[in-house]
């Protein structure tokens, strides 16, 4: 499967290496035609600029858990800065949940990437985590987003499996080698 | 997928806050919801995906009744899939509802369970129904199937009792007061055969004692033998 095949209103796990998961996820979010969102990512001065150089044309909207040392005052043209309290799992959801809503003061993002993840499994349960990803999920596809949810390869493969359910990929990526986009299977049933 | 009313946000909270035995937390919330599955029992008109729904339903009433914020809300699905949990609350724990329990389906039912210890951290078992022979099979599941075999964190098994229970044909794993009793008419026809026999029978014993030593130890391990496969044969029935 091809870059442009995630469809609008479609999430997805992305699992593998640091960097891969990086370039994965700033070459989706620069295809945003609204705004694009980028949760949590480890260097938001380095995700500015790499937005920039692929081309990234909608406003991009960062969500930084602390204000990087030497980080400048001021934000850069086009980029808006929300500070949030990382350590606190309901802040971080309804912080990325404001980006996504349509009766919002702009439009809602089209293109959002939680980068931060792993870190969050690492202070909340499986449970919680499952119930931001359902939670952000939902609103994406009421968007017509695509939604992208980074997650460290060192993770248990069944924590990963568990996380899928509400998501509609599962992309693999490793080192030289071309994603691996898988559809998930499980869906709920609505009835 | 169940995702009704939403409530009022509270971004307030922290990750120590949600840990508070009030939000339950994995085991907390696997607890509730083996506690009430063990009061429910689904309308006994309904089968299949009606007491999924009926499952799914409950829980998320039960479960979600004191929930404040969004973030607090147990999400209570029923999936589709045959490799698929029939309920999931949080995506990691999974109901699994099962129809009574034979004999002869306890392998499938085993892997049934053992394809959802691959996928979940936690798992309860419902029975649905409770047939009058299924006993056994049930004890037997229930027996082999633990959180280690399965590779879980807790399993549980709740739902309908087992119509024999407490009755002293059910009362343990090798009912002997109920085989006494069913085998009680056969006894009977028997013992009159033997005494009926019973000259013959004498007069036997007396031809086998007049045999020489060796002819002697021949027909008793044959008798011993025989009653060894006998017992074997009831060993492997049981």
């Amino acid at each position: 499967m091809q870059l442009e095949e995630l469809e609008a209103g479609s999430t997805a796990l992305v699992v593998g290496p640091r960097r891969e998961r990086r370039s994965f996820c700033l070459r989706h979010l620069a295809t945003a035609g609204r705004t694009a969102v980028a949760v949590l990512p480890s260097d938001p001065a380095g995700t500015v600029g790499e937005y920039s150089r692929l081309g990234g044309k909608a406003p991009l909207t960062l969500l930084q858990g602390e204000e990087p040392a030497g980080e400048p005052a001021e934000e850069p043209p086009g980029v808006h800065v929300v500070d949030v309290t990382a350590d606190s799992l309901p802040a971080v959801g309804e912080a990325t949940l404001g980006t996504l809503e349509a009766d919002g003061p702009g439009d809602p993002a089209d293109r959002l990437w939680l980068a931060g993840l792993s870190e969050l499994l690492e202070r909340a349960s499986v449970q919680q985590v499952y119930r931001l990803l359902y939670i952000l999920s939902k609103h994406v596809r009421e968007v017509d987003g695509v939604g992208l949810y980074a997650l460290d390869g060192s993770v248990e493969p069944k924590t990963a499996r568990i996380l899928c359910q509400p998501l509609d990929y599962e992309v693999t990526l490793a080192p030289e080698s071309a994603p691996e986009i898988r559809t998930l299977a499980g869906l709920p049933d609505d009835g | 997928m169940t995702d009704r009313g939403e409530g009022e946000e509270d971004p307030g909270s922290t990750f120590d806050d949600m840990a508070d035995p009030t939000d339950g937390g994995p085991e907390s919330t696997f607890h509730d919801i083996t506690e009430l599955l063990d009061g429910w029992s689904p309308d006994p008109e309904d089968r299949g995906i009606e007491v999924s729904r009926g499952v799914r339903d409950m829980l998320d009433d039960g479960l979600n009744a004191g929930a404040t914020s969004r973030w607090d809300r147990d999400i209570v699905e029923r999936r589709r899939g045959a490799l698929a949990a029939d309920v999931t609350v949080n995506g990691e724990i999974a109901v699994a509802i099962l129809g009574s329990a034979r004999i002869a389906a306890v392998s499938s039912i085993r892997s049934r369970l053992s394809l959802l210890g691959d996928r979940y951290n936690y798992l309860v078992v419902y029975w649905r129904d409770a047939a009058e022979d299924d006993g056994d099979a049930r004890r037997l599941i229930e027996r082999r199937t633990t959180a280690r075999s399965l590779g879980v964190e807790a399993v549980s098994f709740v739902g309908a009792a087992e119509p024999a229970a407490g009755t002293p044909a059910a009362a343990g794993p090798f009912p002997l007061v109920g085989v006494v009793s069913r085998a009680a008419p056969v006894g009977l026809v028997l013992g009159v055969t033997v005494f009926v026999s019973t000259t013959g029978a004498v007069r036997g014993i007396d031809a086998i004692g007049r045999f020489p030593p060796l002819a002697r130890a021949f027909v008793l391990a044959s008798g011993l033998l025989f009653l060894f496969v006998l017992g074997l044969a009831a060993f492997l029935v049981r």
